[in-house]
């Protein structure tokens, strides 16, 4: 497999197989545009760090191999559980900026399992716990006034379970 | 006006019913403009037919008759009209909609704005003087759908002063967060509720850039770490673009609902979310009606032990082609040998085509074309636990030979029906004494599984087999099956009454006889639902 490099938002040089880079969308159609005439010439990746970046090549290393996804939006729709492989989730256990940055890169470089993950990491860490508890796993100021919360609550009890 | 009011059709695109929606609106509001007679007037009278064709759009021809009358009585009505209109849209959300008619109705008292009293200008009266007036009307209009009406009035405002934005800012919404505490909680319910009915309200770009505020508390765990006590700890949560916030609160609702909702209470910014995201709760919707099982007639996916039944026509009986057709209930058929008591003629009457699936996007034109009026209200079934039905009754007992009692005792028999459901049409169903928190948990597939395979006549007696433990409690549990019943006349039409999915119908082989009867829920005690969380992961596989 052909090498091939990428450059990080901080001009660091990362050195990463084709067909690893590949399962970014972004970097599959860029390389599919360009030819491959640049190949040795890196590809800049301007909104993503270096540390970050290598994340998310070590992911898409340990996922090469994946089948490719399913097109059919409503096969993947129906994939209801927030059940995350074991692998996944190890590699999903950072602190929550990294785990937010490797989101948002997932996002711009276009690698939807990936984004998908990330997200459902994220799903479960609000699943089950209170507004409150909410709040501080995120940093998240209430911006409600009492007499707010309280109407939206006494509106949204119909969900809770008894 | 809407003597062929068009009907809509079920789409299978997810943005092509709001787009049917706005077609439908754009079209009355193009009608209403090329009426001859005195377009502006007919203003009230279109808002009314319109916001009438949101809840029974099949109600043709809105009488037009007012039009000869004098202007004066012409004006009365037409802002009675309006007024008709708006409660026309209230009604039937304040029938049904216990949790939402509070702020509904103050909704109308706190803004002025929105409807016009009796001695307020209308749309013909005295001509507009200033920018500001123009803007007001124009407002107005934008609410009731008359876009193109509402655009050369704000074409006009703008014209006359630039600045009327500002204006009207300041006269409706002064000092925006003194108001909102000083309202309570009505002014955040306007605001999250309109995207729903006013799509283009003044309202919703307030609210909806309101971003998640990060806290300043210093959080004290997080001293620990690495983070210098005078930094408040980072909130990425706030800086990562709303699209985003959307895929993981998507992967949140279809995971868990009750999560879901209850981040409405967490800050203003994701309120905002789940109240006014369509395309979350449209995924919501899918999953909730398109996997209840819906049939009518003959019309069944399984058959009462379980088995699924092909899903197509074909003479073929070959077990891998049901296998195969009906893969996705395999896992969760219950499989059982011999007992082939199905007549062949039932089979193929049986066999006739596959359940209806519910329409939503038709469907959802009577809760105002909200998917998140529609989850509330209409009824759905859910896999993620049991029915539970407490039945209690007194019974006189003997009296007992003592000299120091008078009276015969009298004993209070509490006994339970149990319900479980499962997506492929298969219900479980037990009537027994014990208490739900000795059964729920037994009430399974393997449970199931276990009795039948342990058991050899089709009664189930298994009192010659040693149950361990829970099992005791469910060893009378009886299989059957299930369905949504519609009728497939009215069925899906916005306009029809009889609400499908009203009605459950079960199926189910009685104890002794052996018998299978149809079972009504209509005698039984109410239900209330149990969550049990040990199924989900059941249900998830199955769903999934």
């Amino acid at each position: 497999m052909a090498p091939m490099k990428l450059l990080s938002s901080d001009n660091v040089e990362i050195e990463v197989e084709k067909e690893v880079a590949e399962r970014s969308v972004l970097i599959k159609n860029m390389l599919e545009d360009v030819g491959d005439t640049t190949v040795g010439a890196p590809i800049p990746i301007p909104n993503v760090n270096e540390g970050v970046l290598r994340k998310v090549i070590e992911w898409c290393e340990h996922h090469r191999n994946d089948p490719p996804q399913p097109a059919d939006e409503d096969s993947d729709s129906r994939k209801k559980s927030t059940d995350i492989e074991e692998w996944d989730q190890k590699f999903m256990q950072v602190d929550q900026e990294m785990l937010f940055e490797i989101i948002l890169a997932a996002n711009y470089l276009d690698i939807k399992p990936l984004l998908d993950v990330g997200c459902k990491t994220v799903a479960n860490m609000i699943k089950g716990k209170s507004p409150e508890e909410i709040r501080k796993t995120f940093n998240i100021q209430n911006d409600f006034t009492p007499e707010e919360e309280d109407q939206i609550r006494r509106e949204n009890e119909w969900a809770e379970d008894r | 006006m809407s003597n062929n009011p068009i009907e809509p059709k079920p789409a299978s695109d997810g943005l092509a019913d709001e787009l049917e929606t706005f077609r439908r609106r754009w079209a009355e509001d193009l009608k209403s403009q090329k009426e001859p007679v005195a377009p502006q007037s007919k203003a009230g009278e279109a808002s009314s037919s319109h916001s009438r064709s949101q809840d029974q759009p099949a109600d043709a021809g809105v009488p037009v008759n007012h039009v000869e009358a004098t202007p004066q009585v012409h004006r009365r009505r037409q802002s009675q009209h309006a007024r008709d209109g708006l409660q026309a849209l209230q009604a039937p959300r304040e029938s049904r909609a216990y949790h939402e008619d509070s702020f509904r109705s103050i909704d109308l008292d706190s803004k002025p704005l929105l409807v016009l009293g009796p001695g307020e200008r209308s749309l013909t009266q005295a001509p507009l003087k200033t920018a500001l007036e123009h803007y007001e009307v124009a407002v107005e209009l934008e609410k009731e759908g008359k876009i193109s009406d509402s655009v050369k009035l704000y074409r006009k405002a703008f014209k006359m002063d630039a600045a009327v934005q500002d204006l009207y800012k300041q006269k409706y919404f002064p000092r925006q967060p003194e108001q909102a505490r000083k309202d309570g909680p009505f002014a955040i319910e306007n605001a999250s509720d309109e995207p729903i009915t006013l799509p283009t309200s003044e309202l919703i770009p307030t609210l909806s850039s309101i971003p998640i505020i990060p806290g300043t508390e210093i959080n004290l765990a997080s001293l620990k770490g690495k983070q210098s006590y005078r930094r408040p700890p980072p909130c990425p949560i706030s800086t990562v673009p709303r699209e985003i916030l959307l895929h993981i609160l998507l992967k949140l609702a279809q995971s868990d609902i009750s999560s879901f909702v209850r981040c409405a209470t967490v800050c203003k910014a994701l309120c905002y979310i789940v109240y006014s995201d369509r395309q979350i709760w449209k995924a919501v919707c899918d999953t909730a009606y398109g996997n209840m099982v819906w049939g009518t007639g003959p019309l069944w996916v399984c058959d009462i032990k379980g088995r699924p039944l092909p899903r197509s026509l074909g003479p073929s009986k070959d077990a891998s082609t049901t296998a195969s057709l009906t893969s996705q209930f395999s896992s969760l058929a219950v499989l059982e040998e011999g007992n082939q008591e199905e007549g062949s003629g039932d089979d193929d009457s049986e066999r006739l085509d596959l359940p209806t699936r519910p329409y939503d996007d038709v469907e959802v034109l009577k809760y105002t074309a909200s998917y998140r009026a529609m989850f509330i209200d209409r009824p759905r079934v859910r896999y993620n636990g049991v029915y539970i039905s407490t039945c209690t009754y007194y019974r006189t007992g003997h009296p007992v030979n003592t000299n120091l009692t008078l009276s015969n005792p009298i004993h209070l028999v509490t006994y339970y029906r149990y319900l479980r459901f499962f997506p492929s049409g298969f219900v479980l169903t037990l009537l027994t004494p014990a208490e739900p928190s000795e059964v729920v948990h037994a009430l399974t597939l393997e449970n199931y599984h276990h009795l039948v395979s342990n058991s050899t006549s089709p009664h189930f007696t298994v009192s010659s087999i040693i149950l361990t433990g829970s099992l005791t409690n469910v060893k009378h549990m009886l299989p059957g099956r299930w369905r949504m019943v519609f009728d497939p006349r009215t069925y899906p039409s916005p306009s029809s009454t009889d609400e499908p999915g009203g009605r459950i119908e079960i199926e189910a082989v009685a104890t002794l006889t052996d018998d299978r009867s149809m079972y009504s829920l209509k005698n039984d005690k109410p239900y209330y639902f149990s969550r049990v969380k040990a199924y989900e992961k059941v249900v998830l596989e199955a769903t999934g």
